[in-house]
């Protein structure tokens, strides 16, 4: 398995305050790395600098293109721009991410135009592909995102992302608003293609209990720092850092008889 | 002869739209028992905020309701809240008084321009014959029994100064102060962490059972269910699907939705794929005129269904 990113001293400061404070992991390909932590550890923003989304202040961050490893934070915008055809992202909100006054066949269709790719039959045709393999209906393209429930806008925010052939696809928390029936159709869609395109995920969550479903290795985040980072059951299983333990401990059990005990803050060893 | 805090016996709602009669909610009936926690859980669509609104009476002009829901409050008479008239004087006493709601956004719920202590100390005011120093002292009181530290320093401040889990505490304290018999909780965990989550859940049920109130608790996740609650109403499409204890409900399903809806779950118990669909559900399926079963005490229900 080869590597696909390598991520080493990543850096990002607002205001003087440390966001990522010397982030470091590596991603091989077609596995999924999942990035968990409270609200304000930083994961964001970390998924934020690698794509460049956000400029981070020092560190490198390797991607092992088609055409060879570049460091995506030396690159220029311009320079940068083909590379994005490989490195795309789902957003968390699937009202707030589909532009209500386009229809699906143009949402979709933006990334090509962008990339300038195929002519007006050929898009046509590739946005009909796009939908069937996210088990929309061919009429969906006509229609607008109101039209859609939430599951199903999040099916077309991925089909958008897949559209330009990505390698590497950021999810952030791109199930979080959705009901669990629904979050787990989409989880298995997300999880299908991954087998038949061979993708990498960087997969946001605040759910512990879907990066242990879907994720091999997890990175977990704590003030901007990573605490601790490792294969999915050994940081399940084996929680070496206080705050993976009480991450661990806050998640509500569906068995009425586990109470529900989360570990005391105060008690804890937290420092970063 | 039901001594329920809560009934809600037969309750429809539909909504007029341009594509004609939505039926929200289709002959919803459950108690809310006294001292306990219900939770009523489902996926979005399910009704769960709708049959919320409806105690509240907060539901929209459009809304065409028929049914009945009966509040029994202690030391007075039971109030027939679905025949109360939107000008009725007990509506007032009803909101915030009898039956008070705790909201899912912590950010929307408060204003951003007052200041914490006098969205508190409002509440009392609103309901009470009391000084404003008096409701103030009241708001402090509560402000520490829901786990504020410096309370007389965080009571100045404003919302945006606040985390979302202090801010849910905040407005846990706002639907607390006026000493409801009903709490109503609309997914007040949903926008949270997994550890602030924890924490909330753990005030509630603490709470609840300090105040020994009625909450009815509102939530699509199970595993929240599991901890919190006493009782369960499992709804799907508008209908009461299943109703029981929690441990009725959770260790031993008997309808194939409840059963969907727990393989749905991403679990930290089973491993291997994720399963969306559980054999003899399918997504949309008629639920039919099934009726519901019950035992002969009346604690579980389950709603009729072919195999």
């Amino acid at each position: 398995m080869s590597q696909l990113l390598s991520v080493t001293d990543l850096c990002k400061s607002f205001a003087g305050q440390p966001v990522v404070d010397s982030v470091s992991f590596d991603v091989n390909e077609s596995t999924t790395l999942g990035i968990v932590g409270e609200s304000g550890s930083g994961k964001t923003t970390l998924v934020r600098s690698i794509l460049r989304a956000i400029d981070p202040d020092s560190g490198t961050v390797r991607y092992n293109s088609r055409e060879g490893w570049q460091n995506l934070n030396e690159l220029t915008a311009k320079a940068l721009l083909p590379l994005r055809r490989e490195i795309q992202m789902i957003f968390q909100d699937p009202f707030a991410s589909l532009n209500p006054r386009m229809t699906v066949q143009a949402i979709l269709e933006e990334p090509l135009i962008i990339h300038g790719l195929g002519d007006k039959s050929w898009r046509k045709q590739r946005v009909a592909e796009m939908l069937d393999k996210v088990q929309l209906p061919p009429s969906s393209a006509s229609r607008f995102p109101h039209a859609f429930s939430g599951g199903q806008r999040q099916r077309v925010g991925i089909a958008r992302a897949l559209i330009l052939e990505p390698r590497l696809v950021v999810c952030d928390e791109s199930v979080s608003a959705l009901d669990v029936s629904v979050q787990a159709q989409i989880l298995d869609l997300l999880a299908s293609l991954q087998v038949e395109l061979g993708l990498t995920y960087l997969f946001v969550a605040h759910d512990l209990r879907v990066v242990r479903e879907f994720c091999d290795q997890v990175l977990v985040m704590y003030e901007g720092q990573v605490v601790e980072q490792g294969a999915v059951e050994q940081i399940f299983n084996n929680p070496s850092h206080d705050y993976t333990r009480l991450l661990l401990s806050a998640i509500p059990s569906p068995d009425p008889d586990e109470r529900l005990e989360p570990l005391d803050r105060g008690m804890l060893n937290l420092g970063a | 002869m039901n001594d329920s805090l809560l009934s809600i016996e037969n309750l429809i709602v539909e909504f007029k739209t341009e594509l004609g009669t939505v039926r929200a909610l289709n002959k919803v009936s459950f108690d809310v028992p006294r001292n306990s926690i219900t939770a009523v859980v489902g996926e979005s669509g399910s009704g769960k905020s709708v049959t919320s609104n409806a105690i509240m009476k907060l539901l929209p002009d459009s809304a065409q309701i028929s049914g009945k829901i009966i509040l029994r409050p202690e030391a007075r008479e039971p109030i027939a809240i679905s025949s109360l008239e939107e000008r009725d004087p007990t509506l007032q006493e009803l909101r915030g008084g009898l039956i008070s709601m705790v909201f899912q956004e912590p950010m929307t719920a408060l204003s951003p321009v007052h200041r914490i202590g006098d969205q508190v100390a409002e509440a009392v005011l609103c309901h009470q014959k009391v000084s404003p120093e008096t409701a103030w002292a009241e708001a402090a009181e509560m402000l520490k029994q829901v786990g504020l530290t410096e309370v007389d320093k965080k009571m100045r401040m404003y919302p945006f100064e606040f985390s979302g889990g202090m801010r849910q505490r905040v407005i846990i304290a706002m639907a607390l102060i006026c000493n409801p018999q009903l709490l109503i909780c609309d997914e007040p965990t949903t926008a949270l962490d997994v550890t602030i989550q924890a924490e909330i859940l753990v005030l509630i049920k603490s709470l609840q059972r300090k105040l020994r109130n009625s909450v009815l608790f509102i939530t699509h996740d199970l595993g929240v269910v599991a901890q919190i609650a006493d009782r369960v109403v499992v709804m799907y499409d508008g209908q009461v699907m299943e109703i029981g204890s929690v441990r009725q409900v959770l260790k031993s399903p008997q309808h194939p939705y409840t059963l969907h809806l727990m393989s749905s779950m991403p679990g930290i118990k089973h491993g291997g794929a994720l399963q969306s669909s559980s054999g003899n559900w399918a997504e949309g399926a008629p639920i039919g005129s099934g009726t519901i079963l019950a035992d002969a005490d009346g604690g579980r229900q389950v709603r009729e269904f072919s195999q």
